[in-house]
């Protein structure tokens, strides 16, 4: 057995090479984080020219925001068309919502089922893909080849993720100036993605509020039972909608709110609520998984 | 947030990013004829969880051993045994890279990847315990979840199959989120690196991704008999599963750390091997 753990020549010239290869390292991060500042940018600036649109209780800006993120995303990844499905959860589908390239125009209403095509795969595995040659397997573009008559070459597709789920995928067609979609594609589309669905959330409630309170407005003065039945039911999309989004955001305030409200009532309230609260919080350390485990049973 | 501003994990394993290592001379010894060679993988069980398998593909070369289909039904799992096709072609993928690397492996499908978003979670894992109840070796999981509400399960489960030498081998996701179980230690978490060479690995020393392998546009069997060049994380994690495979068919004995250490000594960029894989 060797004493020496390497031998000391070959060890000198390994450190030379893990210096070069550290400063390479550097150099491409540095590269790499001054594309993402720009890809970030891009999507701040898209975003800042929605929000200072005008018309904001109508459709348009959220649709807009969405045009922009796609044409964003198609211009940084250097794609020949491009398009952004959201998922319909109720009816377990996913639905187009913006394309760019050749057949924008054909894919307004149009939704598939999940279990379909690669956007499907995308969408209930969480997982990026991209596919080089969908030429030769064009049922992997059935999502897209059937419903709009075009036939992509290759295909990169990433899931949009806004907090633990996916709400839906961006998926890009042929890359111009290089045969498939590469490995770094993946990357920064991904990074893209993150910050693209929290700007299609909160754009998506912002338009319910704003849409919900315009009608409140309008309607208001109006005593006919169909405006009313129509406000109610806005109001109605709107909270449900909240219920399920924010659910915990909310339910989190609810609760600081009764902290606080007994807090307020004196030390010995606020010392039983402290002491109710940590019995609560070791019950559910103890216990927090008994209901999935006898669901498995 | 378990992990704060997550890389796209395969990005460790670009040619820029590779870090070459130094191998502990213990570790040095171990050689790939020792590990693998001779072995073609009989008698190992191994567990696809993930869409299903297309048995009659020419890639998986021989009959599936075993199929479970588990499902939600009016709020109780249910597990159906008949065999079932390959919802997308995903599951063939995995399966037919595994055999292509360890040919006499027992290949089960359990399908846990259908059309339906809902309960989706809870399948899975319904699916992960079902493997690790019915004598699983080694399970190949190119799929995880990013609902925290699954992080303890799933965390025991994985534990279990730790104990029980059972090898877990989990795709990590490309897209920065925690996904449960790949961001577990009791796991062997892999993302795609460059390359064709099914026995070309590498190593990251900065977890929770450990291993990469090919994944990057390489030629794979996919849904209805068909062939596609495709790249992601999912189609490395099996690659790993077929050389665990070999290895635990010809090392039986060896629990979950010995063969990260087994793979640690061989991975591509660790100083012993690399000249030898060149």
């Amino acid at each position: 057995m060797n004493d020496q753990p390497f031998n000391q020549s070959s060890n000198s010239a390994d450190e030379l090479q893990l210096t070069i290869a550290k400063q390479q390292q550097t150099i491409e991060q540095l590269k790499k984080q001054i594309y993402f500042n720009q890809t970030a940018e891009e999507l701040r600036a898209a975003y800042m020219l929605t929000s200072l649109t005008k018309n904001l209780a109508a459709p348009a800006p959220h649709r807009a925001l969405l045009e922009l993120i796609v044409q964003t995303a198609a211009k940084v990844i250097r794609a020949t068309a491009a398009t952004l499905f959201l998922i319909d959860d109720s009816a377990q589908s996913l639905v187009y919502e913006v394309a760019i390239g050749t057949m924008a125009q054909e894919i307004k209403n149009i939704s598939v089922p999940l279990g379909h095509g690669i956007a499907g795969l995308v969408a209930v595995s969480g997982q990026p893909i991209s596919i080089a040659n969908v030429e030769d397997n064009p049922q992997q573009a059935a999502d897209i080849a059937e419903k709009i008559g075009y036939y992509p070459r290759n295909i990169i597709c990433v899931p949009l993720y806004y907090r633990e789920q996916v709400i839906g995928v961006l998926e890009l067609l042929d890359k111009q100036g290089a045969p498939y979609f590469q490995e770094e594609d993946m990357e920064i589309l991904g990074s893209f993605a993150n910050q693209a669905a929290i700007a299609i959330e909160q754009s998506r409630s912002h338009n319910l509020l704003i849409s919900l309170l315009q009608e409140i407005m309008q309607q208001q003065p109006a005593k006919d039972p169909e405006a009313k039945q129509s406000l109610f039911k806005r109001a109605r999309d709107f909270a449900e909608y909240i219920n399920d989004q924010d659910l915990l955001f909310r339910q989190s305030l609810e609760l600081a709110a009764l902290v606080q409200e007994i807090s307020m009532a004196g030390d010995t309230e606020r010392a039983l609520c402290m002491r109710i609260l940590q019995q609560i919080s070791l019950y559910i350390h103890t216990h927090q998984d008994v209901h999935l485990w006898e669901r498995l049973q | 947030m378990f992990f704060s501003n997550l890389p796209a994990w395969s990005e460790q394993f670009n040619q820029q990013n590779l870090q070459q290592l130094k191998a502990l001379p213990p570790f040095s010894t171990i050689t790939s004829e020792w590990a693998w060679g001779g072995s073609n993988g009989a008698g190992v069980n191994v567990a696809v969880i993930d869409s299903g398998i297309d048995a009659d593909h020419e890639a998986i070369g021989g009959a599936i051993n075993g199929y479970v289909q588990v499902q939600e039904i009016d709020g109780k799992i249910e597990f159906d045994t008949s065999p079932h096709p390959d919802a997308y072609g995903h599951g063939t993928a995995c399966a037919g890279i595994i055999r292509s690397i360890a040919p006499a492996v027992n290949i089960y499908s359990i399908k846990v990847l259908g059309s339906d978003l809902r309960g989706k979670g809870l399948i899975f894992a319904a699916g992960l315990k079902w493997a690790i109840e019915h004598d699983m070796h080694v399970c190949n999981l190119s799929l995880g979840t990013t609902k925290q509400e699954f992080f303890s399960i799933l965390h025991e489960l994985t534990d279990r199959a730790y104990f029980n030498n059972q090898i877990l081998v989990t795709a990590a996701n490309n897209a920065p989120v925690n996904s449960f179980p790949s961001v577990f230690a009791s796991v062997i978490s892999v993302a795609a690196s460059a390359g064709k060479d099914p026995f070309r690995f590498y190593f990251n020393p900065k977890p929770p991704v450990e291993f990469g392998a090919p994944g990057i546009n390489i030629r794979i069997p996919w849904k209805n008999g068909t062939w596609s060049i495709m790249t992601g994380n999912s189609f490395a994690a099996p690659h790993i599963t077929g050389i665990i495979s070999l290895i635990r068919s010809k090392h039986p004995d060896l629990a979950p750390f010995q063969i990260k250490a087994i793979l640690y000594a061989l991975s591509a960029n660790v100083n012993a091997n690399i000249e030898e894989t060149k």
